[in-house]
């Protein structure tokens, strides 16, 4: 007479995820990150933010003010292999009051805004790199911009208006400085931004 | 007598892998094998998050000057993670202080690295790091 057969036993033997503990790290995870989240967009944390594109960017300012405002030079390669020169700016303890922001992107189904608004910024270290300053305005005595001009080793800027990929458009103040640059990057560390107001759609207006 | 539950006995394959991946290829089967081994699903999406907070901050980007303190804190923070995506695949032994690591690097990347490589990364790195946490290896019988 046969024994029973014995269990069937599986040719391999596999771990297994124990789903009540991975419940709990990820809910407490996801509270933390909405509580960070919280923190951030009411200014009591600061993040730090790097972008590389060049953006179709308005911005325009109420009052800026920093420490110091130290420029340098840097090189790049563009993806078509042209080496090119930059102009980069190291800002400290930077005040921003009156932040506007806007972005306009063109899409299949029609052109989108994008606005923050924020009432104050602050900043530890700013650091942005431009590609070439198109056009210069009077900015705010506490921007020289002589000194700027002067160092200005690019080639080739681009002409162009600032719904044109690729430039920034900026506007200081009650003195109505007008500045379009083609921004290459933008990095900032301890960004403290103070009750952002994010709004987007296809009929809200830009900056200006 | 009971047969012992190791002994092959009447002639039959000794682990019962008479239906279970006999249409897989031996390569395939040992795949499966390997995965079974380790936190593999925590493994590969703490890679990914990696991956993500590492690149898409950077997107485009031909590398002559570093963007400054929160461009290198990603290519800082997403290679850890990535480190700890690896460590979770080839000693799976760690996975509990892995995962932990995971988690706390992610959410270290939200304040650091442009909101955790645009929530993306962030969002894999807690759920790949969860998964690794709560893995729980192979009984050994």
């Amino acid at each position: 007479m046969r024994s029973p057969t014995p269990p069937a036993r599986p040719a391999h033997p596999r771990g297994r995820t124990r789903w009540p503990r991975f419940s709990v790290v990820l809910g407490s995870s996801l509270t933390t990150t909405a509580l960070l989240a919280a923190a951030s967009v009411t200014g009591a944390i600061p993040v730090q933010l790097a972008a590389v594109h060049r953006h179709p960017l308005k911005l325009s300012v109420d009052s800026f003010s920093a420490a110091s405002i130290v420029p340098s030079t840097g090189g790049f390669e563009t993806r078509d292999g042209q080496r090119r020169t930059e102009l980069i700016f190291h800002l400290r303890d930077l005040t921003v009051r009156g932040l506007c922001l806007s972005n306009r992107v063109r899409t299949p189904v029609g052109s989108y805004t994008l606005r923050i608004t924020s009432p104050t910024l602050t900043a530890d270290r700013l650091t942005l790199a431009l590609d070439s300053i198109d056009s210069l305005g009077l900015l705010s005595q506490q921007l020289r911009t002589g000194e700027l001009i002067n160092l200005l080793p690019l080639q080739d800027p681009p002409l162009g208006s600032s719904d044109d990929p690729g430039f920034l458009s900026l506007r200081v103040g009650a003195a109505l400085a007008a500045v379009t640059v083609t921004l290459r990057y933008l990095s900032g560390s301890h960004l403290d931004v103070g009750k952002v107001r994010l709004v987007s759609g296809r009929a809200k207006q830009e900056c200006f | 007598m009971t047969p012992r539950y190791d002994e092959p006995s009447f002639g039959e394959p000794p682990h019962e892998p008479a239906h279970e991946h006999e249409s897989l290829s031996p390569q395939m089967v040992a795949l499966y094998a390997w995965a079974g081994e380790r936190p593999w699903l925590g493994g590969t999406v703490t890679t990914l998050s990696g991956l993500a907070i590492a690149v898409l901050p950077n997107k485009g980007f031909t590398v002559v000057v570093l963007p400054g303190v929160a461009g290198l804190s990603g290519f800082v923070l997403g290679g850890l993670i990535i480190a700890c995506g690896m460590f979770m695949l080839f000693s799976p032994q760690l996975h509990g202080i892995l995962g932990i690591a995971t988690v706390l690097l992610s959410l270290v990347s939200f304040v650091t690295t442009n909101i955790g490589g645009y929530v993306i990364g962030l969002l894999l790195g807690i759920v790949g790091g969860s998964l690794g946490f709560a893995w729980r290896p192979p009984d050994p019988d």
